[in-house]
């Protein structure tokens, strides 16, 4: 594993891999900062880009814009109270106070620093635990896949959607799209209807692209969008960040990155719960909670160093067993298989070298973070104010051509805007597309793992499950025991927000 | 009044609730026709796990779920869910729609420099964008952009046509 490792720094220190992060970051510090763009919505129409390129560039250059997006949506949050991102939402509770007090710049700055201290941190986490869990995930065999895809699919649609009932529909629907084209045990054709361009399933990348980035774009539309914001934003005369006010933030920055490198690892958690939680934690163990909601400093620091730190842990499930923890990990699965690489146990097997070499490149992203961060958060003030009816279109004309490059078919295109009106339906019937997509990428392996599993059971399944196979014993008896308690945690803070 | 007592009972979660109940009968009906039976092989089954097993799996979840979706939803207290759109908004969903079919349609004939131009200048102007210089220079210059990186850097094939192939003359000339 420490070969692995060294081969792995190695691999990850080439000029093309440094200069497309670089522009990654700046791309995704640059749509974060624009409101009603997403993080989501930039990794999708760029996804294509990373296609064409080696997997050691096209990869980084997506987790680039990961982590420039997570961060760049902080600054329509401080100046605006517009969360460029959701994960963004905590942070508008002390920016925009801190932006009146003539606070803007210190307010940006301490989101800046307490993202790369949280994200590098967490990075470090990730590449000491994912080879011990990787060596676990070995030990997997078909029953324990279908066991956890299942139970992940299970906190997917708790956790993720706000209603367990629509969470469920979606998730079954997002099966029922996975089943379109051939069976994965024996190629034999389903719900093709005599349409041949569906012979071979749903092509994954339109479908993402579409549910993701179109869905916005309508919604603008439907508004007729012209700006969100029209006043210009100056921040010359604001106040810089001290020394001292980093020192006494810093307990703060580094109990939020604990925060979310932990929820970073569980999947459908994300960047939002982590945020709430650092800034609650925050609050909790300040001496004056008071002044949290009126200008204070380190709430700005507990929610962005909390929201960064899920970054690199989100792709321990991925990497090692092949489980996207949500939506943006679910994009980062399609740059991947779009390689030809397939996420799991096996990919740590057989080319750990170059997992590492991206969890290596995802650490040094966040010096040229610091770097390009410092130098053009003054340019991504001013994005706050560019127009949307000149922006939306744009992000339509990548979307269809990034959808087209892949298999150059019109099909594909006509794939795109069924999912990006699926995707618009379901927002405006606020059913999330979190378990649909998880579904559609997972339904085909819990199908292949389930069906290997009945074939080793030999027809006895229960005894084989529960006597032969430990493991599975194990997450099947979990199972309905997380599923119970993520069911009442959700029940109660529905209780409590009702009260 | 009597319209006050139909949106009390159909709110938009009941119609969608009918919706996938409606949606999940079909796919059960379906799937004789739609799901290819593997062959028999010395008499037994071909494969261990049969091609229709998930499907009627996925139907009967769905049907269930969807069941408690309309349950739940009738007898819901407080504010029940509308669809928010109004007829403008509606009007313009479609529009846009319109547009977006006619872009995946055009692209392949017509050529992606071309299609994208013309799509980003009705769409700029249809959210009220009125600077027709900023149209002109972005509907123009971004396509071309966008053919660059996708053909000569990415080299990944975009439909072709008459100013791709001006585009191709510009570049073999300055290189």
């Amino acid at each position: 594993m420490w070969e692995s490792f060294l081969e792995g720094v190695q691999l990850s220190l080439r000029w093309d891999t440094f200069g497309m992060m670089s522009l990654g970051l700046f791309l995704g510090m640059f749509v974060g900062a624009l409101p009603g763009f997403t993080t989501l919505m930039a990794v999708a129409i760029l996804l294509p880009i990373s296609f064409f390129v080696d997997p050691l560039v096209g990869i980084p250059f997506l987790l680039g814009v990961y982590k420039g997006g997570i961060f760049g949506g902080s600054i329509p949050a401080i100046l605006v109270s517009m969360p460029g991102t959701g994960a963004a939402v905590a942070t508008t509770f002390d920016g925009p106070e801190l932006t009146k007090q003539n606070k803007g710049k210190k307010a940006l700055e301490m989101a800046h620093y307490s993202s790369v201290i949280g994200d590098t941190v967490s990075d470090v986490v990730t590449i000491l635990f994912i080879g011990p869990i990787a060596l676990l995930a070995l030990k997997f065999g078909p029953p324990e896949l279908a066991a956890v895809i299942f139970l992940s699919l299970i906190v997917i649609t708790i956790t993720t959607g706000g209603d367990f009932a629509k969470g469920l529909i979606m998730m079954f629907v997002g099966i029922f799209f996975a089943m379109i084209g051939q069976d994965p045990i024996g190629a034999l054709s389903r719900f093709t209807f005599d349409i041949f361009p569906i012979r071979a399933g749903i092509p994954l990348l339109p479908m993402l692209i579409g549910v993701f980035a179109l869905p916005e774009m309508m919604l603008a539309v439907e508004r007729k969008a012209k700006s969100i914001v029209a006043e210009k934003i100056d921040l010359e005369k604001s106040e810089k960040l001290t020394f001292a006010e980093f020192r006494r933030c810093f307990r703060t920055i580094l109990r939020s990155t604990g925060i979310g490198t932990s929820i970073g690892m569980i999947p459908g958690v994300g960047q939002v719960v982590a945020a709430f939680m650092g800034y609650a934690a925050a609050k909790n163990a300040s001496s004056h909670p008071e002044t949290f909601g009126n200008g204070e400093l380190e709430g700005i620091a507990g929610a962005e160093a909390a929201n960064n730190a899920v970054n690199g842990p989100t792709l321990v499930p991925l990497l090692t067993l092949g489980i996207p923890g949500d939506n943006l990990t679910a994009i980062l699965l399609g740059a991947f298989i779009a390689q030809g690489l397939r996420p799991g146990p096996t990919l740590f097997e057989e080319q750990s070298a170059m997992v590492y070499a991206i969890l290596v490149a995802m650490v040094l992203a966040n010096f040229l973070f610091l770097i390009i961060g410092y130098f053009t958060i003054p340019l991504f003030v001013k994005a706050v104010s560019i127009r949307q009816s000149v922006l939306l279109p744009l992000t339509v004309v990548f979307a269809f051509a990034g959808s087209y490059v892949f298999r150059s078919n019109t099909f594909d295109l006509i794939v795109l805007v069924f999912f990006g009106l699926f995707g618009y339906i379901a927002k405006k019937l606020r059913f999330d597309v979190t378990p649909m997509v998880m579904a559609f990428i997972l339904g085909p392996i819990l199908e292949y793992s389930f069906g290997q599993t009945i074939s080793l059971a030999d027809g006895s399944l229960l005894n084989f499950v529960f006597v032969d196979r430990p493991i599975t014993r194990i997450i099947l008896l979990a199972t309905p025991v997380i599923t119970g308690f993520l069911l009442w945690r959700s029940f109660r803070h529905k209780q409590k927000s009702k009260a | 009044m009597q319209q006050k007592n139909f949106k009390k009972i159909f709110s938009s979660d009941v119609i969608f609730a009918l919706f996938f109940i409606t949606f999940s009968i079909v796919l059960l009906l379906i799937i004789p026709y739609q799901v290819e039976k593997p062959l028999s092989f010395m008499g037994g089954a071909g494969a261990a796990l049969d091609p229709d097993l998930f499907p009627r799996v996925v139907g009967f979840f769905l049907l269930g779920t969807s069941i408690w979706y309309l349950v739940r939803s009738l007898f819901q207290t407080g504010t029940k869910l509308e669809l928010d759109l109004d007829i403008k908004g509606g009007f313009n969903i479609l529009v846009t729609l319109v547009i977006f079919l006619a872009y995946a349609l055009l692209m392949d004939p017509i050529g992606f420099i071309e299609s994208s131009a013309v799509t980003l200048a009705i769409l700029m102007s249809f959210m009220g964008n009125r600077n027709f210089l900023i149209t002109g220079g972005v509907s123009l210059g971004i396509p071309f952009g966008i053919y660059y990186l996708f053909t000569r850097q990415l080299l990944v094939s975009l439909p072709e046509s008459y100013l791709s192939s001006v585009l191709d003359k510009v570049l073999a000339l300055a290189y």
